[in-house]
């Protein structure tokens, strides 16, 4: 049981939420806010549309909370609500772009590991939020939430192929990119 | 050296799971905003509901409900019969009180020991007995056999058409009348026979207003447009005026009016 001040648990907040109380809806906010948003910051191309989809996705949150019937913890619930909310924002906006099946990837781009380790969270988040919608979608999904290719077609609309390729071509970008980085930061270096 | 698929994802989810970002205070005037809505909406679904609920029960009731009108129709005379002597039962005792030369005028009633008394002034029953037993020579007539002159009811209740109201007791004024019963039952009954026995008295309650029934699915949709529709000529009229059924008599769409001759 989780305590967030001396008078509240987050059991208490979610039942004072499934009544509709404000108060408890703002606090419930307060708490998973940031997080919540570094989910969405890895769905979106800047912070601004990360904080549009983090709204639906609390709305959607209160909205729902009834439905929750505490199976399993509560953040991964508003997680994976966060997650559904991103990738309706881009059915929403038309942005589901490049979901179609890809040619295997013939050449990819190899990343030196000890290279890798000396990148920032931040620097990582700046790769992924270059990535086409597409891409991002099915990277995120599938590197980071764990889904597999069957779970990403059912939750995105595509095939397993499309899925797969999607993720093929998404790495080879980013691998690409952390090249780049690592070959810039040489040259200041040098 | 290459870096296999799992490491890199790994690299990413170890660095970006856990990632955190302070957000604007626009995000929580938003949800609260979000959540008005819909909230909003929610309240006029029902509404909406109840609306379709009444409209339907109506429906029901005007179609399943077997109608009144059949059942009046075949008694009307009776209903009419108690309306009308119950109005005119009040009429002839009401105008007596209100215009007390009428009990001097009348005469002839065996009111015998008869006390009225007025807030106003003292009405002298011995005054009215003695000019009673003054006009019981010459008008020998009583009650039950006073001859009516059918013109001058007539005139009497034309006259009297605004003052004839049902009988509600005026406490401003204390009236104390004692009479035997027989002469009371016809005192108050005898007049109210001849008079609606009267021919050619057509004698009508001001307060019966003519009643439209809803009969039919036009009538039922004129009565929902007249309570949405506070224009003269409504979006839609029927009328009932054929026997095949009710027929559109007249369409207003703003633009475009059709009206059709009753």
């Amino acid at each position: 049981m989780m305590f967030l001040e001396q008078k509240y648990t987050i059991e208490d907040l979610i039942k004072r939420c499934k009544s509709g109380e404000r108060k408890a809806q703002e606090l419930l906010y307060k708490i998973f806010a940031t997080k919540m948003l570094g989910v969405c910051c890895r769905y979106a191309t800047d912070k601004m549309e990360a904080e549009d989809m983090m709204q639906n996705g609390f709305i959607r949150v209160f909205q729902k909370i009834d439905d929750y019937r505490g199976e399993g913890s509560f953040e991964g619930w508003i997680r994976r609500i966060m997650v559904h909310s991103s990738i309706e924002y881009y059915r929403k906006h038309n942005k589901m772009m490049q979901l179609v099946d890809l040619d295997d990837v013939v050449h990819e781009p190899s990343v030196n590991p000890l290279a890798t380790a000396s990148l920032a969270a931040k620097d990582l988040m700046a790769l992924i939020q270059q990535l086409s919608p597409g891409y991002r979608i099915v990277f995120n999904l599938f590197a980071i939430e764990g889904y597999s290719h069957k779970e990403i077609a059912a939750i995105v609309g595509i095939t397993e192929g499309a899925s797969k390729s999607q993720l093929s071509r998404a790495r080879s970008i980013l691998k690409e990119q952390i090249i780049k980085m690592e070959g810039k930061r040489y040259e200041h270096a040098g | 050296m290459n870096m296999p698929d799992d490491e890199f994802d790994e690299l990413f989810r170890s660095k970006l799971n856990d990632f955190e970002a302070e957000p604007s205070t626009r995000v929580w005037t938003g949800i609260v905003a979000g959540l008005d809505k819909e909230k909003f909406k929610k309240i006029g679904v029902p509404f909406l509901g109840i609306a379709a609920s009444i409209l339907i029960l109506i429906t029901a009731g005007v179609l399943f409900i077997p109608q009144k009108s059949e059942v009046n129709s075949s008694h009307p005379a009776k209903d009419n019969d108690v309306k009308s002597s119950l109005s005119l039962a009040t009429g002839p005792i009401t105008k007596q009180v209100s215009e007390p030369g009428i009990s001097k005028v009348k005469p002839g009633n065996k009111l015998k020991g008869t006390r009225l008394a007025a807030n106003n002034g003292t009405l002298e029953a011995t005054e009215a007995i003695k000019q009673n037993q003054a006009n019981k020579q010459n008008d020998s007539t009583d009650v039950k056999s006073t001859p009516v002159d059918p013109a001058a009811f007539a005139t009497l209740s034309n006259k009297q058409n605004d003052v004839i109201r049902p009988a509600v007791p005026d406490e401003s004024t204390q009236i104390a009348i004692q009479l035997p019963e027989q002469v009371t039952s016809s005192f108050i009954v005898k007049p109210v026979q001849m008079i609606t026995s009267l021919p050619g008295i057509k004698i009508e309650d001001a307060s019966a207003k003519p009643k439209h029934k809803v009969r039919n699915l036009g009538d039922l949709i004129n009565v929902v447009v007249a309570a949405v529709d506070t224009r003269k000529d409504k979006i839609i009229e029927f009328t009932d005026a054929d026997d095949d059924g009710p027929t559109i008599t007249s369409v207003n769409l703003g633009l475009i009016k059709i009206k059709k001759d009753k």
